[in-house]
């Protein structure tokens, strides 16, 4: 198993080499000026309070390394960040590792969280309609299933402010402590649960349906082993692979629940760079991101494994 | 006296007594030291004396990014420094000033050497003693490329700096540069601690040692916190108070959507909100819970500055006749929800030598601005576009997409489309719309900018060397020597009479050739609840929190 997990840990690497590859393209072929933007106040779109002259800009450009032919900038990248280091943000001059990675646990507690309330809730939704289909419960089930689908993970988030926050006055609108991750967590694991609900439900209803199952019925097996010891562990095969696609999404909403709910975190950190064409921020955060990604869905094909004795490490 | 809710406009000069008789009075919240910005300070009902201790939440935009005033030129971070930096000498009114850590100045006839004197018992926050060595030490530091200083314009045509003795220093120019005491009087050129910034190196910006009346105590998360300095005790004398400020402790937190702000500024979670939702501010205004802070920023005005050098704006008449046949009131009603003070010339009201005479220009009169366009050829066709032979009068406006930007454009565009002009709009990110203001491929653009001193938005935007040089921000791509020896001569000249001829000189020229089309005055808004008083400003609108106690 061990050999399997290194294995799939080796086949991630020249995925993250595409991913920084085509995000490194990406920022260099936009007419971007990143040292143009240095001299900007971005967030009010306002011009200095005293002009750049061109002699700065020259000497930005060449202590940030930007007048190197565009391969070597790429090489300098790889080869540095395969001995952690992710160079130094174009703003403030920080080592861009330390400032992600001081960030990062806060984006951990938020997505973990986000994803714990997605599986959970998801899966309670999703058993209990499969249970019982055809009936109010699941008619309601499937109805919250489709609104956390449709609904903007943004407008969600504002949404609940004002109602928990101003309307209800239960929680402050810009929280910070252990208990401001609740909110948020709920907005970004709504969609997810949506998602996990339906394919719990669907997955399960065919699940009941076969054979075997219905050979356990037959013993007079009651309904609760039935479905967990049986039933379930076959129906949560394409949930799980879901899951771990889910992932992702729910990085991706990180960015912008963090920006609704003034947190912290790797996500509001892309934002900014990203903003303000901080060319190393961003590749760390997508390098950083991706590695993420790769590790959660090598535990997804580990899990894979362990629910279905059919599949086994090749 | 006028509740703190009303808005406080119009320009006001004040004596220097009227001034002293403010302070004794221990006024609260006429937001001001004298400025031409806020109106006639009003002499409050006498308050209760304000008390020491409390807590200032503000609501800000976006995390500080450098607390490095050397460096880092981003505007709402230089308003956070204000309050952890002192500057040499202080401006109350413009061209006028006042001694801060330097306790007399003289200039050598030449304008080439300024000499200081500065003040034996200042201390940074680190216990280092501030002395001319700190003043050198910051000079230098802009000027070292390895910095990576932002703010070389500030110091100019800097050469060195002579230590005389602890608490005499001779800054040396390469030749005569205005601007330099406007530019002491702002945060650009505050002393920094030497220990520290050597120390910390390019960690200093988040960990910042000034000598203010408030020090850098922590981060938590994306939020500031700032304590009070105990040993302060040079405030400059137009404070409202001695010794250390009132204020225990002055937080920053961190909320970027708008929304949430307001939703933490109704329900107390902060005492003041930093860019506020501007279709709200008009509930705020009238609520006696709330106050109203509206700073109207010197320099240039939010504008669309037009290219002579493409047409058909490079005929005067076209120009012209969008100046009259476009209502900046419309514009300031519709996307500001009135939170501004209409534009009329290139400088906004509270720039030194603005000329009253700019209001006077191109009054709203479309019927006029049809006349202007039919004298130039282009007559009304079918489908509401003008036509010159087989040529339609065709316009290029690019913007990028930042607050109102996109609305401002937007609105103009309708009106410009009712005169019969055709209008493509870009509204794009910053860098594309860099692009085209590179290229030149626009009718019009966007210019806005925050400068004290007039020679900021004189030559950033009007000298011929400024339209590719520089930050690209002469967008009207105008090139005439006659204009740039007039803001040459604003520039070099230290007799403000003289600089007024230059500079009032230049507005006309400006007008006359109709090179921009104003919209309003930049305008700052800060919302505080009415529990925290004392609140004023300096002269380029950054808040001075050390005059703030918590009723």
């Amino acid at each position: 198993m061990l050999r399997y997990v290194a294995l799939r840990g080796l086949k991630g690497i020249p995925v993250l080499l595409g991913v920084s590859l085509a995000v490194f393209m990406m920022l260099h072929a936009l007419p971007v000026d990143p040292v143009r933007m240095l001299a900007m106040d971005s967030m009010t779109g306002t011009a200095p309070t005293t002009g750049v002259s061109g002699d700065t800009y020259k000497n930005l450009r060449h202590q940030l390394g930007l007048d190197k032919p565009l391969a070597v900038q790429f090489v300098l990248f790889v080869w540095n960040a395969a001995h952690g280091n992710l160079g130094e943000s174009f703003r403030n001059n920080r080592s861009v590792a330390d400032m992600l990675f001081e960030q990062l646990p806060s984006t951990i507690r938020l997505t973990a969280a986000g994803l714990a309330i997605a599986v959970l809730s998801g899966l309670a939704l999703g058993i209990a309609a499969a249970l019982k289909p055809n009936s109010v419960l699941d008619t309601i089930s499937m109805g919250l299933a489709i609104l956390g689908v449709s609904m903007p993970v943004f407008w969600l988030g504002l949404m609940l402010i004002y109602i928990f926050s101003l309307w209800l006055n239960l929680v402050p609108a810009a929280a910070r402590g252990p208990e401001s991750v609740v909110l948020p967590a709920v907005t970004l694991g709504f969609q997810g649960s949506a998602i996990i609900a339906r394919l719990t439900r669907g997955s399960l209803i065919e699940v009941l349906q076969s054979e075997y199952v219905r050979t356990a019925w037959a013993k007079g097996l009651s309904q609760w082993p039935v479905v967990v010891r049986h039933a379930l562990k076959n129906a949560l095969v394409p949930v799980v692979t879901v899951v771990g696609l889910q992932f992702g999404s729910l990085l991706s909403g990180a960015v912008v629940i963090e920006t609704v709910f003034a947190r912290q975190g790797i996500g509001s950190l892309a934002v900014q760079g990203i903003v303000e064409h901080d060319f190393p921020l961003v590749q760390g955060f997508v390098l950083i991101a991706g590695v993420a990604y790769t590790l959660a869905n090598i535990l997804v094909d580990v899990l894979y494994a362990a629910l279905d004795p059919r599949i086994r490490f090749e | 006296m006028t509740s703190l809710g009303n808005r406080h406009k119009g320009s006001g000069v004040l004596t220097r007594r009227q001034l002293l008789a403010t302070a004794a009075l221990g006024t609260m919240g006429a937001a001001c030291v004298p400025l031409a910005a806020l109106s006639r300070v009003q002499i409050a009902q006498a308050q209760a004396p304000s008390k020491p201790g409390g807590e200032v939440i503000v609501a800000n935009l976006a995390r500080p990014r450098s607390l490095d005033p050397n460096v880092w030129t981003g505007y709402s971070d230089n308003m956070i420094m204000r309050q952890i930096y002192d500057p040499l000498i202080w401006s109350v009114k413009p061209g006028v000033y006042m001694p801060g850590l330097a306790t007399s100045w003289s200039i050598s006839k030449d304008g080439k050497s300024y000499t200081f004197h500065l003040r034996g018992d200042v201390k940074f926050h680190d216990g280092t003693p501030f002395n001319a060595d700190a003043v050198k030490f910051t000079f230098d530091r802009i000027v070292d490329p390895k910095t990576r200083s932002l703010q070389g314009p500030a110091v100019g045509p800097y050469d060195h700096a002579e230590v005389v003795n602890e608490s005499t220093i001779i800054i040396q120019l390469k030749e005569a540069f205005a601007p330099l005491l406007n530019n002491l009087s702002g945060t650009a050129l505050s002393p920094v601690s030497p220990t520290a910034a050597k120390r910390l190196g390019d960690n200093y910006a988040q960990s910042p040692v000034g000598t203010g009346p408030f020090m850098f105590e922590k981060w938590s998360g994306n939020d500031l916190y700032l304590v009070r300095n105990p040993d302060y005790k040079w405030q400059p004398r137009f404070m409202n108070h001695q010794g250390p400020a009132y204020l225990e402790h002055l937080v920053f937190k961190t909320i970027p959507e708008e929304a949430t702000r307001m939703i933490a500024l109704q329900r107390g979670e902060v005492s003041a909100v930093y860019f506020p939702a501007l279709d709200q501010v008009a509930r705020y205004r009238t609520d006696k819970n709330y106050q109203v802070f509206e700073f109207t920023t010197p320099g240039h005005v939010q504008s669309f500055p037009m290219n002579v050098k493409l047409a058909p704006t490079d005929d005067l008449r076209i120009r012209q006749a969008i100046l009259y046949g476009v209502s900046r009131k419309r514009i300031v009603d519709l996307v500001e929800y009135d939170n501004a003070n209409v534009a009329y010339g290139p400088f906004s009201s509270t720039t030194p030598f603005f000329d009253q005479a700019v209001k006077q220009d191109y009054p709203y009169d479309k019927r006029k601005a049809g006349e202007l366009l039919d004298s130039a050829g282009w007559k009304m066709g079918s489908g509401g576009v003008r036509r010159k032979g087989s040529d339609t009068l065709r316009l290029q406006v690019v913007m990028f997409d930042s607050g109102p930007l996109k609305q401002m454009a937007e609105v103009t565009q309708a009106m410009l489309t009712e005169l019969g002009f055709d209008v493509a709009l870009d509204v794009t990110g910053y860098d594309a719309f860099a692009k085209r203001v590179t290229d030149g491929t626009y009718n019009l653009s966007e210019i806005v900018y925050v400068g004290l001193d007039p020679n900021v938005p004189a030559f950033l935007m009007y000298d011929s060397s400024q339209i590719t040089g520089g930050g690209q921000f002469n967008r009207c791509r105008i090139a005439d020597p006659k204009l740039d020896a007039l803001i040459a001569e604003g520039r070099q000249s230290t007799d403000p009479r003289q600089r007024q001829h230059a500079y009032f000189a230049v507005q006309k020229y400006v007008m006359d050739n109709a090179l921009l089309l104003p919209a309003w005055e930049n305008s700052l808004l800060t919302i505080a609840t009415s529990a925290m008083i004392g609140m004023s400003f300096d002269l380029e609108g950054r808040w001075l929190f050390y005059n703030v106690s918590m009723k």
